[in-house]
């Protein structure tokens, strides 16, 4: 090994850092969860529309 | 009935709240109980989900549903499914052939901070951080249209700075029916985590550190554009070794099925066919 490297291997020893952020290992490993969600239902029967409409017009 | 006079409400009978109907004819909030009822005054929570009906410019379909799934109880999705089917007539088989125009799903990483890595989408262009007292607090990569990965402080916005807590969060506008969500592709396969400060480069830590800084902001091949070709590739591959071993995307989407199964508990205990 040329003096060259072994002098930036050494550089690179020294300075490398001993404190990086590690993210912790918990026993409870993530798991997805839906945040939000949207959709969209289509109603094609009249009588269908007419009873959701007065539905949410005049709730329970 | 008059829906303005709270008094007149039937809030407390099903959770029923009035709401700003927008670009629909009608609209109301359901809330969602209590998980154990304190009291027959106040049973409902503060969630609720947001049924919309009769879009008035008469586009897409009759009915709209919004709401968030994340920690709701089985018997507090079950409420809302109810309420649906007994009140609307709207059952399973509406809900599953229901077309999913918007669909955030997220992984909490506890012990760490946005911008504690590197991270990359090869395929957006788009990348948009954005900074509180220094730093990093949410990073946005891709667009909303085609779908976007966002990754912020959690803690901060849950009010406790001092925790250390990352939310990375896929939003999307799939426009698949629900029942074909279980198909859905890992939109998190595609992003990468690097960690700069761990790798293999021959830096004193101020350099790696600024190095650090303005590939989180403009991205790896930005941060190292000014490198001389010579090492610039190696430089990059050295950052590209430093792989973080936390994250595991592909890991993290064998637990979708569950999510999914949480969100619509109908699809396990309805026997409605595609």
């Amino acid at each position: 090994m040329s003096d060259t490297a072994t002098g930036a291997a050494a550089v690179a020893t020294k300075h490398a850092p001993k404190d990086a952020p590690t993210p912790q290992e918990t026993s409870n490993k993530p798991t997805l969860i839906i945040d939000k969600i949207s959709l969209t239902i289509d109603i094609t029967n009249p009588d269908h529309q007419k009873y959701v409409l007065g539905s949410l017009t005049s709730p329970p | 009935m008059d829906m303005s006079k709270p008094a007149d409400h039937p809030f407390h009978q099903c959770g029923w709240a009035s709401a700003v109907n927008g670009g629909y004819k009608a609209a109301l909030r359901v809330h969602f109980p209590h998980p154990t009822p304190f009291g027959v005054n106040a049973p409902w929570t503060k969630r609720y989900a947001l049924v919309q009906a009769g879009p008035k410019n008469a586009k897409g379909g009759h009915v709209r549903l919004e709401w968030n799934p994340a920690g709701l109880t089985a018997a507090q999705s079950h409420h809302l499914f109810k309420q649906l089917e007994v009140f609307l007539s709207i059952e399973a088989t509406h809900l599953l052939h229901g077309k999913v125009t918007r669909l955030d799903i997220a992984v909490d990483i506890p012990g760490m901070r946005p911008g504690d890595y590197i991270w990359e989408r090869p395929k957006s262009p788009l990348r948009r951080p954005v900074y509180k007292k220094g730093a990093l607090e949410t990073l946005y990569l891709g667009s909303t249209f085609k779908g976007q990965i966002t990754i912020y402080d959690k803690a901060v916005q849950q009010g406790n700075a001092g925790a250390k807590l990352t939310r990375i969060e896929a939003r999307m506008r799939p426009n698949h029916q629900v029942y074909e969500l279980h198909a859905l592709k890992n939109p998190f396969a595609s992003l990468k985590a690097y960690a700069l400060m761990k790798a293999a480069l021959i830096l004193s830590v101020p350099h790696r550190q600024a190095l650090h800084r303005a590939a989180r902001a403009e991205g790896l091949d930005s941060a190292f554009a000014d490198f001389p070709v010579a090492v610039r590739g190696t430089y990059l591959s050295a950052v590209k070794a430093s792989g973080a071993a936390f994250w595991k995307p592909v890991a993290y989407w064998v637990t979708w099925p569950g999510a999914l199964k949480k969100a619509f508990p109908i699809m396990l205990e309805s026997s409605v066919k595609k």
